[in-house]
């Protein structure tokens, strides 16, 4: 498992590739918190294109970074999420708390670009 | 096709990755579809993680992983422990239920266990330990 997390302003990017179990989990819940813990963070996106294994242990730390985002001010958002991967977001309805926080047109959508993350960023 | 694999490994985390492999290799003599693999893979990381977390709330134990086939197509895993055992099996099987919010657990575990297998037992006694047996069945050279 690996994270490469990227920060532009108050926006956070956190690549992670490979398999998110039990095992997995805290690595990557220190790495992204690392940065979050530094403040001021708008927006986290999880990009999970890289990604071959999650199992609920991947929720927990998507539960936990929304919450901590939430109490921040801050919004979650998912990107290149593969299919293997989005039956479990779906079953456990991580959708309906990361689109909690966004706009309508927004909320269609379970991707982001990395065009709109740098555009934001820059913004 | 019969077969019939036993392991059985230290409750430690990196042993996760190991029993959801050697249950994949196994089932996939059946010629699984990719989604079938990936449910019993994830699974099986469920109920070992289940094991370690709950069963013996991160303290050292000996988990056991039995799998089998037979010439139905049908795979069969029994993952089971001696730890601290379950009280109330129905409120531990309720999707979001955990007794170990503060660590980040969902209570999901079970849940995933009946969405991504055809079916899911639970057998426990508090202070003894806690089976679970999921079986899966192969589609493609089977229906």
């Amino acid at each position: 498992m690996n994270v490469a997390v990227e920060r532009k302003g108050s926006c956070v990017m956190a690549k992670l590739s490979g398999e998110i179990d039990h095992h997995a989990a805290k690595s990557v819940r220190e790495a992204i918190d690392s940065e979050l813990d530094r403040g001021n963070v708008c927006e986290l996106v999880l990009d999970f294109a890289d990604v071959s294994f999650m199992d609920s242990s991947g929720l927990g730390v998507i539960f936990g970074r929304y919450n901590k985002l939430l109490a921040q001010g801050g919004s979650l958002k998912l990107k290149r999420v593969p299919k293997r991967i989005e039956r479990i977001l779906r079953m456990a309805g991580v959708y309906t708390l990361v689109d909690r926080k966004e706009s309508k047109t927004e909320r269609m959508r379970t991707d982001v670009s990395v065009d709109n993350f740098r555009s934001k960023c820059n913004e | 096709m019969n077969n019939y694999l036993k392991m059985e490994f230290w409750s430690i985390s990196s042993n996760e990755g190991l029993a959801r492999t050697a249950a994949a290799a196994f089932f996939s003599e059946l010629d699984p579809t990719f989604e079938e693999l990936a449910d019993v893979r994830t699974a099986v990381s469920e109920a070992v993680t289940n094991a370690i977390v709950h069963g013996y709330r991160e303290k050292m134990g000996i988990i056991k992983m039995e799998c089998s086939t037979d010439e139905l197509g049908l795979f069969t895993v029994i993952i089971s422990d001696e730890g601290c055992g379950i009280s109330d099996i129905e409120q531990a099987m309720q999707p979001f239920f955990t007794t170990a919010r503060g660590e980040e657990r969902t209570g999901m575990g079970f849940a995933v266990m009946q969405a991504f297998m055809d079916t899911v037992e639970v057998d426990s006694v508090p202070g003894m330990g806690t089976t679970v047996k999921m079986t899966k069945q192969a589609s493609i050279k089977y229906e």
